[in-house]
């Protein structure tokens, strides 16, 4: 039995009679104290698959169809009122920019017990000691003086830790990461991935991981699904991935990353740029930048497919991805 | 370039022991009311050299110092102490008169392309800005489309805004500004940062090629190692106002001597999954500028720190040849 199921789901944004197909027909599912890497280029969808699972997506968008199976529930047939329950006790959020993500005006304490008040029933002291352990737990040691701090007190670093112990606060059973310390540099960013790993080994929590770094994808996740232009390119576990990548676009995307243990004089570059999910290419999405693409590309989608040992693959290179589902 | 023909090249800006103290309010109210500041040593004897042609990456945690001193060296902040000599002048302090036709030699690149574009110009009027500043005669259409041109736009987009592009446009756009008085010195402030790995690449391509095409020498300031890599000949390591090692690129990749390059190094997680990830966590945060430590900047948490190293600062060393290194390992 699987901690989260998603099945089918599609997001789309509406401009005028445009639509924008931004996760398009999206099918994955995440066992218990698994983490799940969604990676690709800006623009791939991989936030608004995170934020779908939530329904936390900008006004102008709507998910039309799919299901969101939580535990066995269809996230998407609650209420608000249901899903608030939800959101912050048993799936929570870490956002990619902690300084945006903390209400400026109110303390840190404040901030946090409000989460603790509302989902747990805390309440005066018992709340207090309660953040003064949390801010403990991941890594702060003057937890007094910090939580009496404004954001803006605190260090990009030191936030994302305050946001950690947030969304870690109720034992949630997933926590969706997006991109965590894409704004951190490198030493930083280690304290705060040795942080989470070491709180989700406390909680058996599942993660789904948004990144675009390849590199850090590669070190902490169990499986990885890559996407392109709303769908998933491609998803196995993590050494399939990174050892025999199928889908061009993964190779192209692997290629791209610059190593500091390798010197080239020029740096290879896919070619073109993400597709617009208002006006996607006919065939498969990926085909106008794709190196192996043949003329069945222009007009056939492909269809997510294991092609084996539980590595799906959407590109019909494979054969298999042809068949209507 | 190979490694002897940039020994002929001469030095185009230096500088010698420069220094920025920034003052700041402590946030006490006695403090304010007795007129007592926090002095706060964002770069703190700085002793680095550009050559012609030449690519120096200059690399550190957020907050070591590493913009700060890429500003100083513009003359955007006043230099506490020491000198910043370009060209053979002493340029530490020339009036803003006589910097001004220095300038046009010198120009800044910044981080984020969202905020450096005015969003209520389009591209011909961004691009064509320094040529108007500083009366460059010519057609001055034709400059800028052609300057379009180099950076890999064609002239559609002239008219556009800033708002019409992606990240990666606008940072050649920036880019083209940057270059369009023809300047011999161009300092890039974490110019890649906010870029995807395949618009990163096509960037750092770009930027390889203006250099061969223009002979031009880059200051690039980054905190990361991997991008910094591919453009630079040499690499000086920053850590809280100190240059902690300097030598060529591929020395310090191979041959990483200070420990703070070491761990900086191991913790970048490489895309491969058959090279263990070991990384040195490092307990902390970075001591802020405004309260150094006493001898070696990194010995609160240095793994390998000795007795010495708390009560003594440590000399530059050259443990191997062209291989410069802060230390108390190497005395």
């Amino acid at each position: 039995m699987d901690l989260l199921r998603v099945q089918g789901l599609r997001t789309c944004f509406f401009d005028g009679n445009n639509e924008a197909k931004a996760v398009d027909d999206i099918t994955f599912n995440l066992g218990y104290k698994e983490i799940l890497g969604l990676v690709g280029e800006s623009g791939a969808g991989k936030t608004l698959t995170g934020r779908s699972v939530i329904r936390l997506i900008p006004p102008t968008g709507r998910i039309v169809a799919g299901k969101i199976l939580f535990k066995g529930r269809n996230l998407l047939d609650l209420s608000e009122d249901e899903m608030r329950k939800i959101r912050g006790k048993e799936i929570s959020v870490i956002q990619q920019d902690p300084l945006s993500a903390l209400n400026p005006s109110f303390k840190i304490k404040d901030q946090m017990i409000d989460v603790l008040r509302l989902h747990l029933g805390l309440r005066g002291d018992e709340a207090y000691s309660k953040v003064v352990q949390l801010l403990r737990q991941v890594g702060i040691s003057d937890a007094i003086g910090t939580m009496n701090k404004y954001p803006h007190q605190l260090s990009g670093g030191m936030c994302q830790r305050v946001m950690i112990a947030v969304a870690f606060s109720c034992e949630p059973s997933l926590v969706i990461a997006d991109e965590p310390t894409t704004a951190l540099d490198v030493i930083t960013q280690l304290q705060i991935i040795d942080l989470m790993k070491m709180v989700q080994d406390k909680h058996n929590t599942s993660i789904i991981f948004v990144t675009h770094n390849m590199g850090l994808a590669s070190k902490i996740c169990d499986r990885v699904s890559v996407m392109y232009a709303g769908k998933i390119a491609e998803l196995a576990p993590v050494s399939k991935i990174f050892q025999s990548p199928k889908h061009p676009y993964t190779k192209a995307l692997l290629k791209t990353i610059p190593r500091y243990d390798v010197k080239a004089r020029i740096l290879y570059s896919i070619k073109g740029s993400m597709a617009n999910p208002a006006y996607l290419p006919s065939g498969c999405s990926f085909h106008p930048r794709c190196e192996e693409a043949m003329k069945t590309c222009y007009d056939v989608v492909p269809m997510l497919t294991d092609v084996g040992e539980e590595h799906f693959v959407s590109c019909l290179l494979f054969p298999e991805c042809r068949r209507r589902r | 370039m190979s490694k002897a023909a940039i020994k002929l090249h001469n030095e185009l800006v230096k500088t010698i022991d420069l220094m920025k103290y920034f003052e700041e309010s402590t946030g006490n109210l006695i403090d304010y009311a007795k007129r007592k500041k926090r002095v706060v040593r964002a770069v703190d004897g700085v002793s680095l050299a550009i050559h012609q042609f030449e690519t120096l990456g200059l690399v550190g945690e957020s907050g070591c110092g590493k913009s700060t001193f890429g500003r100083l060296v513009m003359r955007l902040y006043e230099p506490t102490s020491g000198k910043i000599i370009f060209k053979g002048t002493d340029i530490s302090n020339l009036s803003n008169a006589k910097m001004k036709p220095l300038r046009k030699n010198m120009q800044l690149v910044f981080q984020n392309p969202y905020s450096s574009l005015n969003p209520r110009k389009t591209l011909r009027q961004i691009i064509g800005q320094p040529l108007k500043a500083h009366n460059v005669s010519g057609n001055r259409k034709q400059q800028t489309l052609q300057l379009l041109n180099e950076v890999g736009l064609d002239e559609t987009f002239a008219n556009k805004y800033p708002h019409e592009l992606s990240g990666g446009q606008r940072q050649r756009v920036a880019i083209a500004r940057s270059i369009s008085l023809n300047p011999e010195f161009v300092i890039l402030d974490e110019v890649t940062s906010a870029l995807d790995a395949s618009v990163q690449a096509q960037i750092l391509n770009l930027l390889t090629k203006l250099q061969d095409e223009f002979g031009l020498s880059y200051l690039v300031i980054s905190h990361d190692l991997s991008a910094v890599r591919q453009i630079s000949h040499r690499i000086a390591v920053m850590y809280l106002g100190r240059i902690v090692e300097y030598a060529s690129a591929d020395e310090v990749f191979d041959n990483p001597l200070h420990p703070y390059t070491q761990i900086l190094m191991k913790a970048i997680p490489l895309p491969d999954i058959n090279i263990p990830w070991e990384p040195t966590i490092l307990k902390g945060e970075p001591p802020s500028p405004a309260k150094v430590p006493s001898g070696c900047r990194f010995y609160p948490r240095c793994p390998f720190a000795m007795g010495i190293c708390k009560t003594q600062d440590p000399f530059l060393m050259t443990p191997r040849s062209n291989h410069i290194v802060e230390c108390h390992l190497y005395d």
